[in-house]
């Protein structure tokens, strides 16, 4: 099955597949990237985010923003997943660098932000191969093509007035100094959004850290903002690289230990000092020795 | 012949002894040396019947004048069985029995490590000097022991609570910089106290009440032992001080050590005949003493003249009726000494010197029958006289024995005047060293105060946020209502080792990890023992520590008393090496335990031994 999106919305194509419960892929390309998405039985598997064009929405490049992976540790495992020919998650979750139910939060997430993405496109076409797919073994469940369809549609209605509240372009987010709040008492999107507040400035690694997609991180932030909980304001300059803002953190704290560790010696040679002074100095041993007096 | 003490006469090696006994004096000093001991035995058997007829029990400076030859002509190797000789005229030599036990040690002669041993006792318990060295030595060796006991612990608790107390300065202080600046703020704070120059007791205080924040219950004891302690110590100077009021300053020429020595020089109160005041020497004590030192010059009725005076103030011991006796026999009033020799075993029946004068008073007036019924026991009591080596079956010339300084008396009278200890506090040297710059009537408040104001400030930073470091990884955190069991963080408690996650969280942890452990393996180090408050085994630590500040109290008193070259300073010497490589055996002990025990509990909770 192949076709033209504007003979063909993409709602309905997901809807098609998922009602006749069909196994295959769909790619659905558009916008210049080309997405896959894997059905098993009309539900929603597994996801292939272009490469080259949607590099945000690969597994690895979330994680990493969402602190759980280095740069330099995806690059090693991506440089094994290319020997050993296996998927990114399952080695990760075998390497013990993720559990497994973090791995589906992800995957879910991954799934999410590409069908919210594949909705705008206008222009495109489609073809849909059917083959059978069986399901990733760390799947716990898998995805209603239908739900994630109706959320996707609310995001397409909802997006371009939410983001009209926030600063244009780039902004970043901090927390309130001062405020204190049971994290109980918020909704949980707000809530998880709240936990990881500190993390970076940078609302994008916030979201990912949050396990959010980027509509409903802006969602939550924007509640977080509407109850005074949180600053949030237009940056002028391009945020740093959050991989080198992390490695300076990491060299500050060194640096720091070593100074400490540097003004702590200093200080125990002047405390070693004043012991041997009060306590093994010939002036004190001398007073300390008058008991030898009487035996001369 | 010999080069020391040839040139010198009996006169300037003997000050004071009667030519008799201090040319025959002189002469065992020469006859002393590497393979004399036959030689020296008769020299010596000569000088002890002079001796006893002059009422002298022991010539203490004869071990000193013959060490000093040793010493210069090298042979100090050979003078434990020179000593052994010499023992029988110089039995209060309380160095010479240290260093015959020295030797039996050194060369594992148990037999006569035993009979040493005792000799080494019984000088100590009937020599006055000797005796007041070893309460002074006690008493120094427990202060010492205690200075490093507190200087030790405070360093370990302001040690452990640094991290926090870091962490809470830059809170309270706006620093600018303050991840740079709060650790010289901590150091500035540590340091102060040493460069204001405060005491030691003042300094430790002052650490501790920084510290107490941030320790558990079982840290508190150890700083509440330590403050104890510390009163102790300001007990203790006092008591060394009433103990130099009391005795002089210079025993062996003072008034003291009348029986090992003659003295040159008495009590000012004693001269003037005055009852002496306030924390000075016992007068009767003084006179009881000259009245020896009398004796053994061959004053004998002006001895006789002072114990008369002494019986009549009514200070009629077995001891003074039985000199009395001596000095009357000497001079040929047999009936007299008799009846004072009678009158000191109806105080004391068992007082051997007494039984054994009587013996001998009764066989001058040829009163054989009484001699006979007061062979036996007299024989038995003055064998068993330490470190006296009496052997009745030698004594066949009339030897009469004297009674030495009651120094059992001495003591009663300090423990008399203990009203005098905190009077006296402030003025001796270790108050000035230990807790300047309080007055002494502050001191014990200070002490009070120290610990209450430790107690009060505990149980208000338990209402107040303060920062708690974890034990195990180092995590700070602020926290209030401070516990026991925050000591580990929630990421140790869930012993997910450096952390379950991966990326930059795991990073920092494992940063965090890394430096905490260096960071404790450096303190355990420089404060052995330290590491096991950080593995949480604070009374196993007091009792290493302890140990620890017994050998470094070793080598304090050692180190002082190396410096005049006699016998205590050989000993002296020999003990400060031996306390230096226990105690270096002990620190580097502590360290290794510490920081296995740091390491023990890091495993258990599952830190230890990941790599990255």
């Amino acid at each position: 099955m192949r076709g033209k999106i504007t003979d063909f919305g993409i709602p309905e194509i997901f809807q098609l597949v998922a009602s006749q419960q069909k196994s295959g892929a769909l790619t659905i390309r558009g916008d210049g990237r080309e997405t896959v998405f894997l059905f098993s039985d009309g539900m929603i598997v597994d996801v292939l985010p272009d490469r080259q064009r949607a590099q945000h929405a690969l597994l690895g490049n979330m994680l990493v923003a969402a602190g759980y992976l280095t740069a330099e540790e995806l690059r090693r495992i991506l440089a094994l997943q290319e020997k050993e020919e296996r998927k990114l998650g399952e080695i990760l979750v075998e390497k013990g660098k993720i559990s497994r139910e973090k791995l589906a939060k992800y995957l879910y997430l991954q799934v999410k932000d590409s069908i919210y993405y594949t909705l705008r496109i206008k222009e495109g076409d489609y073809r849909f191969e059917v083959f059978a797919v069986r399901p990733p073994s760390w799947m716990a469940a898998s995805m209603r093509a239908d739900v994630l369809l109706m959320e996707g549609m609310q995001f397409l209605d909802e997006y371009p007035l939410l983001r009209e509240k926030f600063p244009i372009g780039r902004f970043q987010v901090v927390r309130k100094r001062g405020v204190k709040i049971d994290p109980v008492a918020l909704p949980e999107e707000e809530r998880r959004v709240w936990n990881v507040i500190d993390y970076s400035p940078d609302p994008y690694r916030v979201f990912r850290k949050a396990c959010l997609s980027w509509y409903e991180g802006l969602r939550a932030l924007w509640g977080l903002w509407d109850r005074g909980l949180v600053e949030v304001s237009g940056v002028d300059e391009e945020l740093p690289d959050a991989e080198d803002v992390f490695r300076k953190s990491m060299s500050r704290k060194y640096a720091i230990g070593c100074v400490r560790a540097v003004v702590w010696t200093l200080t125990a040679v002047v405390a070693g000092s004043w012991v041997y002074t009060v306590l093994l100095s010939p002036s004190v041993t001398r007073i300390f020795a008058g008991w030898a007096n009487f035996y001369r | 012949m010999l080069a020391f003490p040839g040139r010198c006469g009996a006169e300037e090696l003997f000050p004071g002894y009667s030519p008799e006994v201090g040319t025959q004096a002189q002469r065992v000093v020469q006859a002393a040396g590497p393979g004399k001991e036959k030689e020296l035995a008769n020299e010596v058997r000569r000088l002890r019947k002079r001796m006893y007829s002059h009422g002298v029990l022991s010539i203490n400076v004869i071990p000193d004048h013959v060490f000093r030859r040793a010493d210069k002509e090298g042979w100090t190797d050979s003078l434990a069985s020179t000593f052994r000789v010499i023992a029988e005229v110089s039995p209060l030599s309380a160095q010479m029995w240290a260093w015959m036990v020295k030797e039996d040690i050194l060369h594992l002669r148990l037999s006569e490590l035993f009979s040493d041993f005792e000799g080494l006792s019984g000088a100590l318990q009937g020599f006055g000097p000797a005796l007041v060295g070893y309460t002074a030595w006690i008493i120094s060796f427990a202060s010492a022991a205690v200075c490093w006991f507190a200087v030790w612990i405070s360093l370990a608790l302001f040690l452990r609570s640094r991290p926090s107390l870091e962490r809470d300065i830059s809170r309270v202080v706006r620093l600018p910089m303050r991840e740079y600046l709060s650790p010289l703020a901590a150091v500035v704070l540590f340091l102060l106290p040493l460069g204001a120059g405060f005491g030691l007791a003042v300094v430790v205080c002052y650490w501790m009440v920084f510290s107490v924040a941030y320790l558990r219950r079982a840290e508190l004891v150890l700083m509440s032992t330590a403050i104890i302690l510390l009163a102790t110590l300001l007990l203790g100077g006092s008591m060394l001080h009433l103990l130099h009021r009391v005795t002089g300053d210079a025993p062996k020429e003072g008034w003291l050590g009348a029986d090992g020595y003659i003295p040159q020089q008495w009590p000012a109160e004693a001269r003037k005949g005055q009852v002496p005041v306030g924390g000075a020497a016992p007068y009767w004590l003084v006179e009881f003493s000259k009245a020896r030192a009398a004796m053994q010059m061959g004053n004998s009725a002006e001895a006789e003249r002072i114990w008369t005076g002494l019986v009549e103030a009514g200070k009629d011991l077995p001891e003074v009726y039985n000199n009395r006796g001596v000095t009357r026999a000497i001079q040929g009033k047999k009936k007299e000494a008799l009846s004072d020799f009678e009158a000191a075993l109806a105080k004391r029946l068992e007082d051997g010197p007494a039984l054994w004068n009587a013996y001998q008073g009764y066989l001058q007036v040829f009163n054989l029958e009484q001699a006979r019924l007061l062979q036996p026991l007299a024989w038995d009591r003055i064998r068993k006289i330490s470190p006296y080596r009496f052997r009745p079956a030698d004594m066949e010339a009339g030897e009469w024995l004297a009674s030495p300084l009651p120094v059992n008396q001495l003591i009663r009278v300090i423990v008399q005047r203990r009203g005098d200890l905190l009077r006296l506090a402030g003025e001796g040297e270790y108050y000035r060293m230990f807790f300047r710059p309080l007055t002494p009537r502050f001191a014990i408040l200070f002490l009070v105060l120290v610990w209450l104001s430790s107690v009060v400030w505990k149980i208000y930073s338990m209402r107040v946020w303060v920062h708690n470091t974890c034990r195990g990884c180092g995590t700070q955190t602020l926290v209030v209502g401070i516990r026991e069991a925050s000591d580990f963080c929630n990421m140790c408690h869930a012993q997910v080792g450096w952390g379950i996650r991966v990326g930059e969280e795991r990073e920092r942890r494992a940063l965090g990890i890394r430096m905490h452990r260096n960071y404790v393996k450096a303190v355990s180090f420089l404060v052995p023992g330290s590491g096991g408050l950080w593995a949480g085994k604070e009374l196993r630590t007091m009792v290493y520590v302890a140990f620890l500040s017994l050998s470094l109290a070793v080598l304090s008193l050692s180190l002082g008393a190396q410096e005049a070259g006699d016998i205590v300073s050989e000993l002296q010497s020999i003990v400060a090496r031996w306390a230096i490589l226990v105690t270096v055996v002990l620190w580097l002990a502590g360290a290794v335990w510490g920081i296995r025990s740091f390491e023990k509990m890091q495993k258990t909770i599952g830190i230890t031994g990941e790599r990255r």
